[in-house]
């Protein structure tokens, strides 16, 4: 008997059509907070200062932390590939510190009882921007004189890298068999 | 995202709507069908004080026609409207646009007085409404419409001089043969807008346009060449230069926040006695908490929240026997309703044809969406949906799967709908 061909209707699947489905979401753990974040509404900017001390005193909010705060706790991750030479990623803190540089990015985590209250909390953070020039376009940003994103890169590009395995009609001239 | 917290109000008469609304000074907020509104309030780009709720007042919905009129209660749900067969006949430019209304869980509670009143840039009913040469009943008298210029900011201009106006009933004179058009452009069959046209020739002629602009808005050299004998649509789009003055303006005006407002502190329980699958539920909640997390908080979490905005459906749920969106109704707004969530139509085993086929068909992956179509799908067969793809792929296109890429769940629809026996309308 061949397996091809054969339906193979899942066990598992009979529960997550009942509605009996255990998700992230669905899960309540003891002391178990939920987090809002504020967010960067500028694709690149200099955060000038963060102030929340009006979020810290909000109803059922248990901690509230910006780049700062958090940075002794949780290191920096470094997107990058070893075995691609040459490859470069800046440094991506858990939350912005000192420069946001992509539109969305989190610049300050608030924990509370509720997810309610915590986006009420989130909405007393205030943050000063001083904005800077974005790249918003690829192909503008390998262009010589287009800002820096990264001051610690050599440049906006992250990654060059060319395969090259001889012309397509050699390799179908070659081949066993075309359809 | 949750709503700013805000108090609520649901008064049983006309007259005692609009005494609340006095005493409130303009911090209160209709809350008519609540599908633009609540989103927008999970935003967070309007955050009222306080929430009067139309739903429960009598007199306000129904639709009648007569002397060639068609009256609306302003309360009348887009559903309802759809359904009406007579007045579907006889405005057919009403009914082809509000097949671009969201979609069916939205048409289920969304109401014309509400999108008259919101004036939406996207919205298709303020423009149908100018090009039907719609009347507003007020109770100081009627008044024709002309150019919708309250946009959401004007209304909450007027709002806070004390004005009000009252519209118990939309009245539309009932067309004759008179050619028209309706076309809208969106991304997805019921999405928002990004370009609409509302046409009708004939004498007077009308050519609207919305989506573009902050507010609907006539076509006056369109109208004159229209009236001058021109080829109908091409004479509209001749008179439309996107980037001239006459009908300019950034697609989503972001007039939504310029009423943002911050809402003091409005944390007071409410209570409400509800059915849930058929077993009465007490729950003292507060009026901003949505009906799909009170269902969830009861340990229901069949139930899912995906966009939190109503446009993914994996929040379906069914109250008082109509497809809604869970995140789209207040917990508060479903007193003294019945809701079935998929637990519950899993346990009557009135879904068990679908979940078989569903199965059996592979028609879910991970499940998230799964129940929001199967109830989905349940009601397009209850209506007495056909197997035709078309139709079933309409019917199920307010929910979203990232999963499956639908031809398995559209499989499992079509088999259970074809199969004999099954229910027919």
């Amino acid at each position: 008997m061949s397996w091809i061909g054969t339906p193979l209707p899942r066990p598992n699947a009979r529960r997550l059509l009942m509605g009996k489905g255990r998700y992230v979401d669905d899960k309540v753990l003891p002391r178990m907070v939920h987090a809002a974040f504020v967010r960067s509404p500028h694709a690149h900017a200099r955060i000038l200062s963060v102030d929340c001390t009006a979020a810290r005193a909000a109803a059922g909010v248990v901690a509230v932390w910006d780049g700062a705060e958090i940075a002794p706790a949780v290191e920096p991750f470094v997107g990058v590939l070893t075995h691609l030479a040459g490859m470069q990623s800046a440094p991506q803190p858990a939350l912005a510190h000192g420069v946001t540089h992509w539109q969305g990015e989190p610049v300050v985590i608030v924990l509370a009882e509720s997810r309610a209250l915590a986006e009420d909390a989130a909405a007393l953070v205030e943050v000063d921007y001083d904005p800077l020039d974005p790249v918003t376009d690829p192909f503008a940003a390998l262009e010589p004189g287009s800002p820096l994103i990264h001051p610690d890169l050599r440049s906006n590009l992250c990654l060059d890298r060319r395969i090259d395995a001889g012309p397509v009609d050699d390799g179908f001239a070659r081949a066993r068999r075309r359809w | 995202m949750k709503p700013a917290p805000f108090a609520y109000h649901r008064p049983q008469t006309l007259a005692e709507a609009l005494s609340l609304w006095s005493d409130a000074g303009g911090e209160a907020v209709w809350l008519a069908g609540g599908q633009s509104l609540i989103p927008a309030m999970a935003m967070r780009l309007n955050q009222p004080e306080a929430l009067i709720d139309l739903g429960r007042i009598d007199g306000l919905r129904g639709i009648a026609i007569d002397g060639g009129v068609a009256r609306i209660g302003a309360m009348t749900a887009y559903a309802d409207m759809l359904a009406d067969r007579a007045l579907c006949a006889g405005l057919p430019m009403l009914a082809r646009a509000l097949t671009h209304v969201a979609h069916l869980a939205i048409r289920n509670r969304g109401t014309i007085g509400g999108s008259l009143a919101l004036s939406d840039p996207a919205a298709e009913m303020p423009a149908v409404m100018l090009a039907l040469m719609m009347r507003r009943s007020l109770s100081k008298g009627r008044r024709p419409a002309r150019d919708c210029r309250r946009g959401l900011h004007d209304r909450h201009v007027r709002n806070r001089a004390g004005t009000r106006r009252d519209h118990h009933r939309i009245d539309i004179p009932v067309q004759d043969a008179r050619p028209w058009d309706f076309r809208e452009i969106a991304r997805r069959q019921g999405d928002y807008a990004l370009a609409g046209l509302a046409l009708r020739g004939g004498a007077d002629p009308r050519v609207v346009w919305f989506g573009l602009s902050t507010h609907a808005q006539r076509d006056g050299a369109a109208e004159a060449a229209l009236a001058a004998g021109q080829d109908a649509v091409a004479a509209a789009l001749q008179g439309i230069d996107v980037m001239g003055d006459n009908v300019t303006g950034p697609r989503r005006a972001p007039i939504w926040r310029a009423c943002c407002c911050r809402a003091r502190s409005r944390r007071c329980g409410m209570k409400i006695e509800l059915t849930v699958n058929g077993d009465p539920v007490q729950a003292e909640v507060e009026p901003r908490l949505h009906l799909a997390d009170l269902l969830r908080g009861l340990g229901l979490t069949g139930t899912h929240l995906g966009c939190e905005h109503g446009v993914c459906g994996a929040c379906t749920v069914v109250l008082d026997g109509r497809i809604v969106r869970g995140c789209l109704t207040l917990a508060v707004q479903a007193d003294g309703c019945a809701v079935e969530t998929v637990e519950g139509a899993t346990q009557t085993g009135r879904i068990a044809a679908l979940q078989d086929a569903f199965h059996r068909r592979n028609a879910l992956q991970c499940g998230f969406c799964t129940g929001g179509m199967l109830l989905t799908a349940a009601d397009y067969l209850d209506r007495g949906g056909s197997a035709d793809r078309a139709a079933i792929r309409e019917a199920l296109s307010g929910n979203y799967c990232r999963c499956t890429g639908y031809q398995a769940i559209v499989d499992a629809v079509a088999e259970v709908a074809a199969a004999p026996g099954a229910p027919k309308v």
